[in-house]
């Protein structure tokens, strides 16, 4: 493919910058990035997932600058990560020790530790609010309902899936102390560590996971999956303390989604359940439970896209899928001159 | 909080990449000795152009020795977060003193002939004056080069010869003094008989 | 007070209060910036219960800074890019490092304020905790069922 450089086209570019601004400034109105990271979260959630970058008001301030653009959010994200250094590593995250904001099971109606629907719009009516503009929620409301509150211990929630670990109805593995994979730094190989898989699925696109997930439900795949046990929460992390590994320092925590999908194992091992895991950033839900499906599917292999690891795995990236597609828009003169002229002979030779 | 006294002054971004160019130039052409004093002066301590190798090259994905010295090895791992690890299995071996220098030299890891690039440098502080002169040749020397060196560098080089390391394995040399003077001796370059 | 402790309540605290701390121990003694405050990534590392492997989810942005207090080290790392707060903390961890740090009682009294707002939260939490009534008196209700089945 041949690129052909043209030059001629800075003062057009650097009006078409300008010209942003114009597309911004239709309303008086500014929209603040503390507003995008408190009333926007779900979305900011996705562009740092996409991103594979949690930083909140980093996200939101993305948003604001391109418009709310989620392909340029994560582009913006991404560039401004890779010119920081990656001095730590944390701890391994024990979610078994999260404190749950939402916990819910569609395997089991009676779980330890109950279904907490916490904060969901599954159970709201999808009627438009015409009165939702101007509405203000203020801070020292929500710092006045907490206060009102009385205190509750966190109580223990274990995993759904330990109890049937215990059944011997799931396998339990023994813990794999194996360092992962990080497609951050080595490319993807094929077939892929669990590790590499776990990773890609998290970062990618949640349009594309849902999709694959969609066609998987559909047929294209092992169907009808069950989700045990849907998780969110905080998660603490944790990093060995510099000058002594042998202790650990807190860093933060971190709102993570959590999603186990049982199904059933392949027919001649109709003796036990097989398990998909998805994990990402804040509360997207839908994109965990996807994940979780794929993770399955990838797992068991198969004819149908879904289970097809290349395909699933490189063609999920955000930034790399919008980046190839919009690159098409470079000038490709030549390649298509040649294109052209090739059409071109092919009917002159027909005609004669 | 800004009104806090810094213990180094040496810019992690523009001086650690004077410094890298400084070493790249002395590594591109062995023999040519350049000058570091400017970014050592940046740091505080006993070693600081040790230091400024180490803050320069090093980051938490490496491993260093710095042969015993303790404090030395302290300052480098609160820079730099890189691993401290023994002599004969570090990506970095610091010599401060140069009666560790036989030991470093012969312990130090000479990567394997896949991965030649999982070697050691050393770097070596060395005082001495120079004795004499060393004729040196290979890969970015125009022919032959005669470098004043000192007693010191002619042992590490015949030390380092004595190991008989099998091409493209071996390690490369750095030496440093107080008074800022860099050397790099790749892993190419030879001696020529006098 | 184990380092995980401490840091948790200092990273909970407000930037105010970590730097009343600071400025008090800076009173008595003056530390010196050994690494400038300064962002970087932390990578999240978890554990996947399904084969009990290990994965990376993600990148963090953290803060760090490093200090010294009469030779003695004092290290911090925070989530976000309060680089204030971050250097405060350092001073903080590298006066407990040499034995002078003096106010544990405020860190006792944070600690058990950051733990009632949790709870607090958590309360709120629970208000939506579902008690269900099956409708289906044949569909087993929790996993111990399969233990009679």
């Amino acid at each position: 493919m041949a690129y052909v450089a043209v030059s001629g086209g800075k003062e057009a570019i650097e009006e078409s910058i300008r010209l942003l601004d114009f597309y911004k400034s239709g309303s008086d109105k500014d929209v603040d990035v503390e507003a995008i990271e408190n009333k926007m979260s779900l979305l900011v959630d996705r562009v740092m997932g996409e991103a594979g970058l949690y930083a909140k008001s980093y996200a939101a301030l993305a948003l604001k600058q391109c418009e709310g653009s989620v392909d340029e959010a994560v582009f913006l994200l991404r560039a401004y990560r890779s010119t920081l250094t990656r001095n730590y590593y944390t701890n391994a995250v024990n979610t078994d020790e999260m404190r749950m904001v939402r916990r819910i099971s569609a395997a089991f109606k009676d779980i330890a530790g109950g279904q907490i629907l916490g904060a969901t719009y599954d159970y709201t009516h999808r009627l438009i609010d015409f009165d939702a503009d101007g509405k203000q929620a203020s801070v020292q409301a929500r710092q006045d309902l907490i206060a009102a509150q009385t205190p509750e211990p966190v109580a223990d929630c274990p995993r759904v899936s330990d109890e049937l670990k215990r059944e011997g109805l799931i396998d339990r593995c023994s813990r794999d102390g194996r360092p992962p994979c990080d497609v951050t730094v080595n490319m993807l190989e094929f077939p892929a560590g669990r590790s590499a898989r776990l990773q890609t699925l998290a970062r990618a696109d949640t349009g594309f996971i849902s999709g694959l997930a969609y066609s998987s439900l559909r047929g294209f795949g092992q169907v009808h999956p069950t989700v045990g046990e849907l998780r969110c929460g905080y998660a603490e992390l944790c990093i060995p303390y510099p000058p002594d590994e042998s202790e650990s320092i807190y860093i933060g925590e971190i709102l993570i989604t959590e999603v186990e999908c049982f199904h059933e194992a392949d027919d001649k091992d109709r003796l036990k359940l097989a398990v998909g895991y998805g994990a990402v950033f804040g509360r997207n839900e839908n994109k965990a439970i996807a994940m979780a499906i794929i993770d399955n599917e990838l797992e068991h292999g198969g004819p149908h896209p879904a289970q097809d690891e290349e395909f699933v795995l490189m063609h999920g990236d955000s930034l790399e899928m919008n980046g190839f597609i919009s690159h098409l828009k470079l000038p490709h003169y030549v390649t298509f001159q040649s294109k052209l002229d090739a059409v071109r002979k092919t009917r002159k030779a027909k005609d004669e | 909080m800004s009104a806090l006294l810094r213990k180094h002054n040496f810019d992690s971004v523009f001086d650690s990449q004077k410094m890298f160019r400084l070493i790249l130039e002395a590594m591109a052409n062995p023999g040519r000795i350049v000058r570091i004093e400017e970014y050592a002066d940046k740091l505080f301590g006993d070693e600081p152009e040790l230091l400024a190798v180490a803050v320069t090259l090093l980051d938490n994905g490496v491993s260093f020795s710095a042969c015993e010295s303790e404090p030395l090895s302290e300052e480098i791992a609160a820079l730099t977060l890189a691993k401290r690890e023994r002599p004969e299995a570090a990506d970095f071996v610091f010599v401060r003193d140069l009666k560790d220098m036989n030991d470093a030299i012969e312990s130090a890891k000479r990567g394997s002939l896949s991965d030649p690039y999982t070697s050691a440098v050393v770097i070596l502080k060395d005082d001495k004056d120079p004795v004499g002169s060393l004729m040196l040749s290979g890969p970015g020397i125009d022919r032959c080069i005669e470098v004043p060196v000192s007693m010191a560098v002619k042992n590490a080089l015949t030390l380092r010869d004595a190991q008989e390391y099998e091409y493209p394995q071996g390690i490369d040399l750095f030496f440093v003094s107080s008074d800022g003077r860099f050397l790099a001796v790749p892993r190419l370059t030879q001696i020529e008989a006098a | 007070m184990d380092k995980k402790r401490l840091t948790k309540i200092l990273a909970k605290a407000d930037r105010h209060t970590v730097a009343a701390l600071s400025a008090e121990i800076q009173k008595t003694c003056d530390p010196v910036i050994l690494k400038e405050p300064d962002k970087t990534l932390a990578m999240i590392k978890m554990r996947e219960p399904v084969r009990e492997g290990l994965f990376y989810l993600g990148e963090v942005i953290v803060c760090e800074a490093a200090v010294e207090i009469d030779g003695v080290k004092g290290f911090a790392v925070l989530m976000g890019d309060d680089t204030e707060k971050v250097l405060d903390m350092a001073v903080i961890d590298a006066a407990v490092n040499k034995g002078i740090f003096s106010r544990m009682d405020m860190l006792f009294a944070l600690e058990k304020e950051q733990h009632d707002q949790t709870m607090r939260e958590n309360a709120l939490y629970l208000k939506t905790m579902v008690n269900f009534v099956s409708m289906d008196e044949e569909a087993p209700s929790d996993v111990s069922a399969f233990k009679k089945a």
